[in-house]
């Protein structure tokens, strides 16, 4: 794959914080970016992810190294170039000025209108495509102000798009969204990437969603490491429970998730497949149960999932009893 | 235009309507002393009015758009006050009082003198705001750390006007109260040709501003190069309300409340559209502050401040705590 959009070397990412000393966060980052792909940078709050893509998005300069988009070293590239290289979707607060839905996504046209800032067929066409591509048409005629977080953030999108760059990074686009928008966005980026040419970097703490939709993910520690790789990956090696593990929480490699209940009172053993089974185990998870296939537990769950009704049969300490719903044997354990 | 009329037509002197129009568009005509009057006194007080309605609206919205701030303007922010000081300097050093009749002793020279004194003046607290407003997220911060930053300098001129002499000080607080009326002739062309290049300025700078709306990563991330669109802006808003401020006093107001009137009646945010409407507005609000100021029918002639501070003050309740919450611009 030789047209890389985005390639770093050796790049260190940090602050400027006096006249001449930096603080570097993290690095050395050696990562690349293709086309149609969509990377989700995943890690703990802190550890650099935003100050990773505004460095790649020339908002902040790096400690040291160097990042070339599509050939070009980033700090030889002037803004109006680099603005058609990179669009970007911020956490900034746009809520103002009495902008109207179009007129915000219009301004992603400002690299390429002119100097009064007209915009012409072209640009109304970019425009467009980037509305019926998001889903946006219904609100364009509506204040940015008046938009729910989702939509707003959908607005946002579709700026990023008519502003027809070849890389899209977005800064935790899926903050403060509920979970159906959430899941929305993340399946709409995940559509672009597909469909068109472009690459979509993002930031983000849904770790499930990014498991899901991620061609990639950069995995990135507190200590300034950045782990890349397929996302199956990163969760067989370990990498994942490495980034994450503080405080005892930690990455459960069999589930995908974090659990949140940590001790276990008693081995249970759980016979039987389906949705009655999945959700029967995650109950007694929830309370205080563990899990065990072992044959040698004193509780043992038998599921049956009849036409008429599913039944639960609990052996414990030699009697059986039967139940027809989670509350009624939760209740008897 | 009809604003334009009336203005005209009002006064202490009574002339009618009619005779205002045949004056203005017939050469020759018409009673003497009124022609008089009216090409010396009333058409030239209309005009600066004019520029003034316009020049104090851009340079607002120019600033509301700058600092991201629904409160922002030339008046609140102290770049009137630093307008003020660099006339306040010019006149110390000259050794002269701080009076439109010593502008006017001054000659040409002394009026661009005056001019770029109090431009810069007004740049150099803009810069110190930018500057401060580049670290601050927050809006209210900015906006009180501007107010202090006005009365600074107002204290500098109070310490100075200390050290003066009564009929200093009078002078200096007639001039503070606003006029209209005191630019003329050779004065007026400059301050229209002042203003007119920022405008032009502000006008061409419209795009830059429209990006700024989302704010300075935004900008930058669209191809703008931010800190040469604030020296821009911060150049033309100088220029506006320096200017002003040198020939006609610190007119209040008008500034922040004019865009709020131009966003809400021409419902965009797009510069291209706000700066002309601005002019408009600012315009009809300045002539019509000014019918109101002389009390038509009556002898008296009250300082244009107060009236524009009458209309203003409302406007920015209604910021405030209107309906429309303008308060997150």
């Amino acid at each position: 794959m030789e047209n890389v959009v985005l390639q770093t070397t050796g790049l260190h990412i940090g602050y400027h914080a006096g006249k001449k000393q930096a603080s570097t966060i993290a690095g050395p980052l050696d990562l690349s970016l293709y086309p149609g792909q969509m990377i989700c940078v995943l890690g703990p709050n802190g550890c650099g992810k935003s100050t990773l893509l505004r460095t790649v998005s020339g908002l902040q300069q790096a400690v040291s190294g160097s990042v070339v988009l599509n050939g070009r070293d980033l700090s030889r590239l002037k803004p109006a170039e680099l603005a058609r290289q990179i669009s970007l979707v911020l956490t900034d607060n746009i809520r103002n000025g009495n902008l109207d839905v179009y007129s915000v996504i219009a301004l992603g046209r400002y690299p390429y209108s002119g100097w009064l800032g007209i915009l012409n067929e072209a640009d109304k066409a970019a425009i467009s495509k980037a509305v019926q591509m998001t889903g946006t048409a219904e609100f364009l005629n509506r204040k940015i102000d008046s938009l729910s977080d989702g939509e707003c953030q959908k607005v946002l999108l579709a700026r990023a798009m008519a502003q027809d760059t070849p890389l899209i990074v977005l800064d935790e686009p899926t903050a403060h969204l509920d979970l159906p928008s959430r899941i929305q966005l993340m399946r709409l980026l995940h559509q672009l990437a597909k469909e068109s040419p472009k690459a979509i970097l993002i930031s983000t703490h849904e770790l499930d969603l990014a498991l899901q939709v991620a061609d990639q993910i950069w995995l990135m520690d507190s200590n300034g490491h950045l782990a890349a790789g397929l996302p199956e990956e990163l969760v067989l090696n370990g990498a994942f429970r490495r980034a994450f593990d503080k405080d005892g929480i930690s990455f459960d490699a069999a589930t995908g998730t974090f659990p949140v209940h940590i001790t276990a009172k008693e081995d249970v053993a759980v016979h039987g497949d389906g949705t009655a089974a999945f959700w029967t185990r995650k109950a007694l998870i929830r309370k205080g149960y563990a899990i065990s296939i072992s044959a040698n537990v004193s509780i043992m769950i038998t599921i049956a999932e009849k036409p008429e009704a599913t039944e639960w049969t609990m052996k414990k300490t030699g009697t059986e009893q039967k139940f027809y719903s989670i509350r009624e044997f939760l209740e008897a354990l | 235009m009809i604003a334009f009329l009336l203005d005209v037509a009002f006064g202490s002197v009574h002339i009618p309507v009619k005779e205002v129009i045949r004056v203005l568009f017939t050469p020759y005509a018409g009673d003497e002393s009124w022609i008089y009057i009216i090409e010396k006194i009333r058409l030239p007080k209309a005009l600066t009015a004019i520029i003034v309605g316009c020049g104090l609206s851009v340079s607002g919205l120019q600033m509301q758009t700058l600092f991201r701030n629904p409160l922002a303007g030339p008046s609140v922010l102290g770049i009137t006050a630093g307008a003020s000081l660099g006339v306040a300097l010019v006149m110390f050093s000259v050794g002269s009082l701080t009076s439109l009749y010593t502008i006017r002793e001054l000659g040409l020279s002394g009026s661009w003198l005056i001019i770029i004194a109090s431009s810069l003046g007004a740049a150099l607290i803009m810069l110190v705001i930018v500057s401060i407003s580049s670290s601050l997220k927050d809006n209210v911060i900015v906006l009180i750390v501007g107010v202090m930053i006005g009365n600074i300098t107002l204290s500098l001129i109070s310490i100075w006007q200390y050290f003066s002499s009564p009929e200093l000080i009078k002078d200096y607080l007639i001039w503070t109260f606003g006029s209209l009326g005191g630019v003329t002739g050779n004065q007026l062309l400059i301050l229209a040709i002042v203003v007119s290049l920022g405008l032009v300025i502000s006008f061409l700078s419209s795009k830059m501003l429209d990006a700024l709306l989302l704010g300075d990563n935004y900008a930058r991330s669209m191809g703008l190069t931010v800190k040469r669109a604030r020296l821009v802006i911060v150049l033309s808003t100088s220029i506006l309300a320096g200017g002003i401020t040198a020939f006609c006093g610190p007119i209040a107001f008008i500034g922040i409340a004019v865009p709020h009137l131009a966003r809400a009646l021409f419902n965009t945010s797009n510069h291209r559209v706000l700066i002309p409407a601005c002019c408009l507005i600012g315009t009809v609000l300045m002539l019509t502050c000014d019918i109101v100021a002389q009390l038509p029918g009556s002898q008296t002639v009250l300082p244009i401040n107060v009236i524009t501070a009458l209309i203003g003050s409302p406007v920015v309740i209604w910021i405030i705590a209107g309906p429309r919450k303008l308060r997150g611009f």
